[in-house]
């Protein structure tokens, strides 16, 4: 069976080269025949693709030991789901992950707009094949999941102890379709470049392409938060690890497009801009790709090394050289429509966001390379960590903030002195008072009380908005829900953006909270002691440890008073895995409530029964995954499909208003 | 020459980033020995594994540098006396973030001045796009006066737009 995987591998090698030919020929020859063959080839890519994805699934399922990648990556007990969650626990079928799920986007992107973007589609078509080409010769050559073992195992190696979890479900698909998916902006992004097609066309149409792969990739990152933080067992939820850094990376510039692109939508600026970003942000996606891969830098990922460095290095190369070369060669076609106005603008306060937001990229892009500068340099292996990125992204993710709050409430082209008195006088009163109080009960470390200030001014001035859309509907005789439903189908972009921004705010907060307020006690207990940490008392019981089916656990119950009030026992284990017995296991002990978690780790044992146990109190964590949810839910507003075909671009009277005036 | 509003606003964000990178990092201080070994222990890497904070680290090797630093600390070192000891024991890859001296100075500073670099090459952007513009303005003025009235309702009906929002 699995033979039959090595075959369509092989069938799709061939089916994309002759696509990308057919497609380029087919588009230069102006040869309708030519280019539809070539869309037939990327459909049968995506065909052969599936049918490799569905042999491997199947070989898991089935626990076919004579393939080499299924013997390593499950073993007989796994529940079903994980044991088809494998599929994608290592190199070779991560890699026919990507791909296979690039095929599939492809085969939806060419369904979407085969008829409405005529000119670009070749191009687009042959891209996205030239990358899933790339994908496909390392499968067949480099590494392939299909490759036999000389002998069938009689069970296989199972999961690291690590992956076997939940989360292992869904954080890895997520983020690599996060990645995957940046894939067709960049493919729009280059097509306009080559055919010179640099109107609005390829902005519009990859419009929700590119939210889309912004928000996947941001839930791909918030899951992997919330899977250390419940698993890895240091108490917190992001390490500033060169994995974790980047996944941040690309999500960043990301994030810079969205916003950016809409100047250009609504003024016809920044186009060599944006084009650049939609670049940076693709080569960002492999580079992370990469780097889960590679172990070039050491990482809590380091499950994943390989030997695939060389080559996505050079693919790396080639992506950058192709597209900047194309960029660089358009240039003079690029020019704005419109000149800045003022300083006090949307436009400006967009630029200066994304300007803060590639700063943050540079830093840590800057901070996760430098033991390797160091080391090629002076010969030292330094570790860039968690105090240097706090100290140094930490600030400008709070002019990102503040930003955040002023952006959406300048208004387009220049503001006058009495638009700003009125848009931002209740916010920054709101956010004075919240600060204030804060001071009162207590919470007195300046860069805490800074970061609160501006996350309640952009609160206010989010709910700001939302109240002054909704009350005009209001004042038309709406009640008050179908006023406030109605202003969100009005405009689900703008509406949508700002329930992303509390989402965002929601994060912010419980990142100040948990970073500048966390409580941590490193202790040993015999049974009956008893340590506090904040408002909690934990009294230890007994160790225990019993064999169960595939480990071994040793676990300590301590009994958990909450301001003096009796909470029930948490027990934290430590698991030790058939085949990985030296790589014992954490299952952290979790008690989480809207005010903070106690998060307690067994670390070690002493013989005379006492309990080495790591105990934190982690604020307003569970606010993230609120956040996260926020998040998810404004992006889909803003993702939803309008019910009338495409709206009537309003910005045109505007423009035109701007000439006569300029006349 | 009158301060523009974007300058000062510019250099307003600026100050509080600089002014916030000056100030300290967490407060809990009902056990100041056991804050001084949190402040040490997370300036710390596992010397053996992945590079994990040292109050995290549940291996052995990391367990005998927390003995360490609390006997040391309980003796009267202040942490940086403390963390120097293990700088001299295990070299500069102990730390969890580069030294701030010599070349790594660099990696502090670096992105800084790169932000300071994008902050006025855009800011050279901007005014020369305001100064074409206004040169633009001012050319249509002198050649069309009989323009003005049309000009002036246009900006009215904008102003009007803009309130009603």
């Amino acid at each position: 069976m699995a033979d039959l995987g090595t075959v369509a591998l092989l069938l799709a090698v061939a089916a994309a080269l002759y696509g990308i030919l057919a497609s380029v020929l087919g588009a230069a020859r102006r040869d309708p025949t030519l280019v539809r063959s070539g869309r037939n080839a990327a459909l049968s890519v995506t065909a052969l693709l599936v049918i490799a994805a569905a042999v491997l699934i199947y070989s898991f399922v089935t626990h076919d030991y004579s393939v080499q990648y299924v013997a390593e990556h499950s073993s007989r007990e796994m529940s079903l789901p994980l044991t088809i969650a494998s599929f994608y626990s290592g190199q070779e079928g991560s890699l026919l992950y990507w791909a296979t799920t690039l095929a599939i986007y492809t085969g939806v992107v060419i369904w979407q707009n085969w008829r409405k973007n005529v000119a670009l589609m070749p191009y687009v078509t042959a891209i996205l094949l030239s990358i899933e080409t790339f994908f496909l010769l390392m499968l067949n050559f480099v590494s392939n999941p299909f490759v036999r073992l000389p002998f069938t195992a009689p069970d296989g190696l199972g999961l690291n102890p690590l992956l076997e979890d939940p989360g292992m479900l869904i954080h890895p698909p997520v983020l690599l379709g996060g990645y995957m998916s940046w894939s067709v902006p960049f493919a729009f992004a280059l097509a306009a470049l080559i055919t010179g097609q640099l109107g609005t066309e390829w902005i519009r149409t990859t419009r929700k392409y590119a939210l889309f792969s912004w928000a996947v990739l941001g839930m791909g990152n918030l899951l992997g938060m919330w899977w250390a933080y419940h698993v890895l067992g240091w108490g917190g939820y992001w390490g500033w690890d060169p994995v974790e850094n980047a996944a941040l990376m690309p999500w960043l510039v990301g994030t810079a497009y969205v916003h950016s692109v809409m100047i250009q939508e609504r003024r016809g600026m920044l186009k060599v801009w944006n084009l650049a970003l939609i670049i940076i942000t693709f080569n960002l996606s492999i580079f992370g790709t990469f780097i889960v891969r590679s172990g070039v830098l050491s990482s809590v990922h380091s499950f994943a090394e390989s030997s695939l460095g060389p080559y996505f290095f050079s693919f790396l190369a080639l992506s950058l050289v192709f597209s900047l070369g194309w960029l660089f060669y358009r240039m003079p076609e690029l020019k704005g429509e419109h000149e800045f106005e003022s300083a006090l603008s949307r436009e400006a306060s967009f630029l200066l966001n994304n300007l803060i937001l590639l700063g943050i990229v540079f830093a840590t892009f800057w901070g996760s390379i430098f033991p390797l500068v160091t080391e090629a340099l002076k010969g030292v292996k330094l570790t860039v960590g968690p105090p240097f990125f706090q100290r140094v992204d930490g600030p400008l993710f709070l002019v990102l903030i503040a930003l955040m709050g002023i952006g959406p409430l300048m208004p387009w082209r220049r503001a006058s002195t009495r638009t700003l008195q009125r848009n931002f006088g209740i916010p920054l009163a709101v956010a004075a008072v919240a600060t204030a109080a804060l001071l009162a009960i207590g919470v007195r470390l300046a860069p805490a009380d800074l970061a609160l200030f501006l996350c309640t001014f952009v609160l206010a001035t989010t709910a700001q908005e939302f109240v002054w859309g909704t009350s005009v509907r209001l004042r038309a005789g709406q009640n008050p829900l179908l006023a406030f439903v109605n202003l969100l189908r009005s405009n689900r972009r703008r509406y949508g953006g700002y329930v992303v921004h509390i989402g965002i705010i929601l994060i912010a907060i419980a990142i100040t909270g948990s970073q500048f307020y966390q409580l941590e006690k490193n202790t040993a207990l015999q049974p009956g002691q008893t340590v506090s940490i904040g408002r909690y008392d934990l009294t230890m019981g007994q160790l225990h440890e019993a064999a169960f089916p595939g480990y071994r656990q040793v676990w300590a119950d301590l009994s958990v008073r909450q301001s003096g009030q009796d909470v029930g026992t948490i027990d934290p284990a430590k698991q030790f895995h058939t085949n990985f017995e030296t790589e014992p296991d954490s299952k952290v002990a979790l008690l989480s409530t809207p005010l903070d978690d106690l998060y307690v780790v067994l670390a070690g044992w002493q013989p005379d029964g006492s309990a080495n146990l790591f105990v934190f109190v982690n604020p307003l964590v569970m606010w993230l995954w609120v956040g996260g949810i926020v998040l998810l839910i404004g992006a889909l507003i803003t993702l939803w499909p309008e019910a009338e075909p495409a709206r009537v671009p309003v910005a045109r009277p505007v423009r035109e208003g701007v000439r006569v005036e300029a006349i | 020459m009158r301060p523009r509003p974007g300058t000062v606003l510019l250099s307003a964000l600026l100050i509080v980033l600089v002014a916030s990178l000056a100030l300290p990092r967490t407060a809990h201080a009902d056990d100041p020995l056991a804050e001084k070994e949190l402040q040490v222990e997370r300036q710390l890497g596992c010397p053996i594994c992945t590079d994990l904070p040292l109050n995290v680290c549940d291996n052995e090797l990391c367990q005998e540098m927390r003995g360490v630093i609390h006997q040391k600390l309980s003796q009267g070192e202040t942490p940086d006396q403390v963390v120097a000891y293990f700088v001299s024991r295990y070299g500069d890859s102990v730390l969890l973030s580069p030294p701030q001296q010599g070349f790594s100075l660099a990696a502090w500073y670096l992105p800084f001045l790169a932000l300071v670099l994008g902050i006025a090459i855009v800011l050279t952007f901007l005014r020369r796009s305001l100064r074409r513009r206004k040169v633009v303005e001012r050319r249509f003025q002198d050649q069309e006066p009989t323009l003005d009235p049309y000009r002036q309702q246009v900006r009215r009906d904008l102003e009007k737009m803009e309130k009603s929002r």
